[in-house]
């Protein structure tokens, strides 16, 4: 009998587009999944990563599809007018852009419209100066802004954490938004390549999507509670301490699987066999190790603690996003 | 010869090249729009650095674009002669009745089909277009959604929406 | 320059097994055959193939990835001669002589003109990368918004160039492109023109409106006709006028070689790669001593062109390979592929991976050659597209431009603009507006738009700051340069004559 499975499990395993013998009523047919973003992405990279390793849980191949445009707002929309049958899943870092589509860009959908399923991969805010500025420390590059307000300029992708952490840290600190310059980018990507060329005097922005310009920038501070092996740097408000100001810590981007909410009230069964599929890829040591070459990560925080995180997230935007409008 | 409408004020005949006033006016309101509808969403220097200098630019040409449009008619002089060359006779609903064809064909398709108002749209365009033989009227538009929909379903993996044969794609 | 040690390693790489070349002609075909349908563009020929990449070893993923890139480089040109399609924005210098060629019946001689200028655009890029490579990024990555502003300044006198017979309707044209690319979110996140459609958030979708403008129009125009090609006796595929085409390239080294340059240069910058071709066009138009057969069906714009196009990409190249940054979207895609076999990008890329680095490099060589034998078979069939009746052949060429619209987003707003700026395209032409302004103006809205403002935004309105800033000084002075020279060179009364319009 285990030997019979064994070799079910090898021929699916040889040829993934073979549904296994004991055919559950969902998925039969190619899973789609939707990244609202450029092929590329860190959402899309983590996507095609899961078409690698996925079809061998699922029982049916996954084919990705990007959807990029207006912040993740394209994709989503069109997410959402597909039938809720599970036959499409959405790929995304669901905060900031879910919330800043909602708040900033006036969506036709709530946070109620989705099901998070697991906030697997977590990024966080870092302040970064290109190499050859002069400044070794976040008290520094302040109080050289201090000095000389609006000549120091800073690249933002509109929008995002890191444009609002920066624009709470102004805000904290007593400086209008005329204290630095903000130069306004289209997206991370060319925000992050003019932070490398010098471009702009600093960025605050998510610090693993940073990573390939590493060798050209310099840290000055994490925007976390604690230190983190990857940057020897301290925590901000540990920073801020001389100032006798703080800034509120929001999460970067929350990578997530999402489905509409209607496929988990209509379908409950099938929503676990993707759940227990998607588990059961995450645990592959295979598929971990594919994460960790890509410095990716795959956590399991479950339904419940994802959602709270985009709760809070969502709150913490909606409260500081005045900061951003004109 | 298109003749041009004529207005005769104060002794002077004036002719209008109508058609393309009403092309260049309809461009320049587009453009005017545009502007006002930026202006109106926000009132930023990031908003406007280039639309609003752009817009102005717009505006002074239309101005003479248009005055170009209007011509003073010497009393002894013939009209002055058609600026663009004629259509063929019967190309005008040819060439109507081909833009029109896209317009619903764009519409349906994503609606209805694609397999299903491939056919039709390409059979109509060859009805259109003086196509008459019978087998060129099927075989045409059959070979067409045939071999496009296989490439695009299953080659491009872009799934078009189909009627006929929806199958696991749709 | 030149890493001895890695650049033998990378042949040892390539030259091990021939097994993992077999993917070489699909690779190139695919590109092809993507590219030479209207309305599919590179990225999507590049997710068709991402899915097969996990079942490649390294190597050959890395020969396929670059066989794709040499055919697509070439591909977009072929709708853009036979059709007046261009296969991408990069293809749009291509149709404003290559068509007038094709409809003279001298389509095989252009498309053996775009081909053998595509190749050695091509070749000149990679052995520039070759030697060059690291000098080229360190060189790039000071590369910022004022450049591109610069650039994009350039770019825009074209459109007083294209002009047409009549210069207010060719500016007006052109401006109403430069808007009409403005449409949708600004960089701050205001809706503008966008009629509260949120597919319009994007901005008018590029490839559709240049199909519709272009083709469609043009496809309009030809409904009343049978051929494409008027005259019977000419209406054939001839493997010799092909190759004479080839042949007559080499008769044009100046523009080969500077649309070379001018591509690589420009390719470098993010973006840059969509208007080099357009640049170097103009530039051919300017040196050349005859500017007025330019847009009849002059040989030397399809070269300009295409060399610029072709060797663009090959600066856009340099910075993935030296610094693992991405400027466009199909190299993003290239690093996707890298990362499948677990080589992620980074400043250390070429540090760590020189090896990989010169194979890419020698095998996209390589493929230059497999390029100019395939695509010369490519084109042999694709040019009896002339023996097709046009009543059969606008029927599914514009069929197959809305279905390929439709493909890429899976919405509306593509088929939709393809046939709103159809009636737009067919009235231009009506009115004597040049479209090809209004093209280039819709290309460069965005691009002018964001360089401006960040320009503007760095700066803090201090004009001063350009002292800063020698390229885009420099890359100015050469703009001015570039609009006085034939003033000065030429004297007055050939300024006379501008004046009064004679001279197009």
């Amino acid at each position: 009998m285990q030997r019979r499975q064994l070799l079910t499990a090898a021929a699916a395993l040889a040829a993934s587009h073979v549904v296994p013998a004991h055919a559950a009523s969902w998925p039969r047919r190619p899973v789609t999944i939707l990244v609202p973003f450029d092929v590329g992405g860190s959402a899309d990279r983590l996507a095609r990563g899961f078409a690698q390793y996925m079809p061998k849980y699922l029982g049916q191949p996954l084919t990705v599809v990007d959807r990029a445009g207006a912040g993740g707002l394209i994709g989503t929309t069109w997410f959402l007018q597909q039938p809720a049958d599970g036959y499409t899943v959405m790929l995304t870092p669901a905060t900031p852009f879910i919330p800043v589509n909602i708040l900033v860009t006036h969506a036709h959908y709530t946070l109620d419209s989705f099901t998070f399923v697991n906030a697997q991969w977590v990024d966080y805010t870092i302040l970064l100066v290109p190499k050859d500025r002069p400044w070794k420390t976040a008290a520094e590059l302040i109080d050289a802004i201090r000095a000389a307000p609006g000549k120091i300029s800073t690249g933002v992708d509109f929008g995002s954490v890191g444009h609002i952490t920066t624009m709470a840290l102004l805000d904290a600190l007593g400086l209008g938004p005329d204290a630095v310059r903000i130069v306004t980018f289209d997206g991370a990507g060319a925000m992050r390549t003019a932070l490398a060329g010098g471009q702009v005097d600093f960025n605050i922005g998510q610090a693993e999507g940073a990573a390939f310009i590493s060798g050209f920038v310099r840290p000055l501070a994490v925007f976390l509670d604690h230190r983190v092996p990857d940057y020897d740097v301290p925590p901000i408000n540990d920073v801020l301490k001389a100032y006798h100001v703080s800034v509120p810590l929001i999460n970067g981007s929350v990578r997530t699987f999402v489905f509409p909410a209607a496929f988990k009230a209509k379908h409950p069964d099938d929503y676990a066999t993707f759940v227990a599929a998607y588990r059961a890829t995450l645990d592959d040591p295979a598929f971990q190790k594919w994460l960790h070459d890509n410095q990716m990560a795959g956590d399991w925080v479950g339904e419940e603690r994802t959602a709270a995180i985009i709760r809070a997230n969502y709150d913490g935007l909606e409260k500081y996003k005045n900061l951003i409008k004109p | 010869m298109p003749s041009r409408p004529q207005l005769t004020i104060g002794g002077r005949t004036i002719a209008v090249d109508l058609p393309h006033l009403a092309f260049v006016t309809a461009i320049a309101a587009w453009c005017a729009w545009f502007c006002q509808d930026a202006w109106r969403a926000q009132k930023g220097v990031e908003n406007l650095i280039l639309i609003v200098p752009a817009s102005a630019m717009a505006m002074i040409l239309y101005i003479v674009v248009a005055a170009s449009c209007i011509h003073i008619v010497p009393p002894q002089d013939h009209p002055p002669a058609a600026p663009r060359r004629p259509l063929a006779p019967g190309m005008a609903s040819k060439i109507i009745g081909t833009m029109a064809l896209l317009a619903a064909y764009v519409v349906c398709a994503p609606l209805f089909g694609f397999d299903v108002a491939s056919f039709i749209y390409i059979l109509t365009m060859l009805l259109l277009l003086g196509e008459r033989r019978i087998l060129v009227l099927v075989l045409v538009p059959a070979l067409f959604c045939a071999i496009v929909i296989y490439c695009f379903n299953t080659l491009l993996a872009t799934p078009l929406p189909l009627l006929l044969f929806p199958g696991d794609a749709a | 320059m030149i890493d001895v040690h890695a650049l033998a390693a990378a042949v040892h790489l390539l030259g091990g097994s021939w097994q993992p070349w077999l993917v070489v002609l699909p690779g190139i075909l695919i590109g092809l055959a993507v590219h030479a349908v209207p309305g599919l563009t590179t990225s999507m020929a590049l997710a068709i193939c991402l899915p097969l990449i996990p079942y490649m070893d390294f190597l050959q993923a890395l020969i396929f990835m670059t066989a794709m890139y040499a055919g697509a480089l070439f591909g977009v040109a072929i709708p853009a001669i036979l059709l007046n399609v261009p296969g991408s924005a990069a293809a749009v210098g291509t149709t404003f002589d290559g068509f007038p060629m094709a409809q003279a019946g001298r389509h095989n001689e252009a498309l053996g003109l775009a081909l053998a200028a595509s190749c050695v655009g091509q070749v000149i890029a990679y052995l520039l990368l070759l030697c060059l490579a690291q000098p080229i990024a360190a060189f790039a990555i000071r590369l910022g918004p004022p450049e591109m502003l610069m650039v994009s300044l350039w770019g825009i006198t074209l459109i007083a160039r294209l002009r047409g017979r009549h210069m207010a309707r060719g500016l007006l044209a052109g401006v109403f492109g430069l808007l009409l690319g403005t449409v949708g979110l600004s960089v701050r996140g205001a809706a503008r023109g966008t009629f509260g459609f949120d597919l319009l958030l994007d901005g008018i979708p590029t490839v559709p409106a240049i199909v519709g403008l272009f083709a469609a129009a043009e496809l309009f125009n030809l409904v009343g006709r049978e051929y494409i090609v008027d005259d019977r006796t000419r209406r054939q595929v001839n493997a010799g006028r092909i190759l004479a085409g080839m042949r007559e390239t080499f008769r044009h080294p100046g523009t080969l070689l500077r649309g070379a340059l001018l591509g690589s240069g420009i390719g470098i910058l993010p973006g840059g790669h969509a208007i080099a071709n357009l640049l170097s066009y103009s530039e051919a138009r300017r040196a050349a001593k005859d500017p007025e057969r330019f847009g009849t069906g002059d040989p030397r714009g399809i070269i300009a062109a295409e060399s610029a196009n072709a060797s663009s990409e090959g600066g856009s190249m340099a910075t993935l390979l030296a610094l693992g940054i991405p400027t466009g979207g199909a190299t993003a895609v290239m690093l996707v592929a890298f990362g499948m076999h677990n080589i992620t990008g980074g400043p250390a890329f070429m540090r760590d991976h020189a090896d990989i680095v010169y194979a890419v490099i020698l095998s996209s060589l390589a493929q230059v050659v497999l390029l100019a034998a395939a695509g010369f078979g490519f084109i042999f069939i694709a040019g009896f597209v002339v023996k097709v009746r046009l009543r059969l052949l606008v029927p599914i060429v514009l069929a197959l431009a809305v279905i390929g619209s439709y493909a890429l987003a899976q919405n509306l707003a593509g088929p939709i603009t393809l046939a709103a700026f159809a009636v737009i395209g067919w009235l231009m032409q009506r009115f004597d507006y040049p479209v090809a302004a209004a093209v280039v103006g819709l290309l460069l809205g965005r691009l002018t738009e964001g360089a401006l403002l960040r320009t503007y935004q760095m700066s803090g309105g201090d004009i001063g700051f350009l002292l800063t800033r020698p390229i885009a000084l420099a890359i100015l002075l050469l703009l001015i340069g570039s609009i006085a020279l034939p003033y000065l060179r030429r004297g007055r009364p050939r300024l006379l004559e501008k004046r009064q319009g004679r001279i197009v």
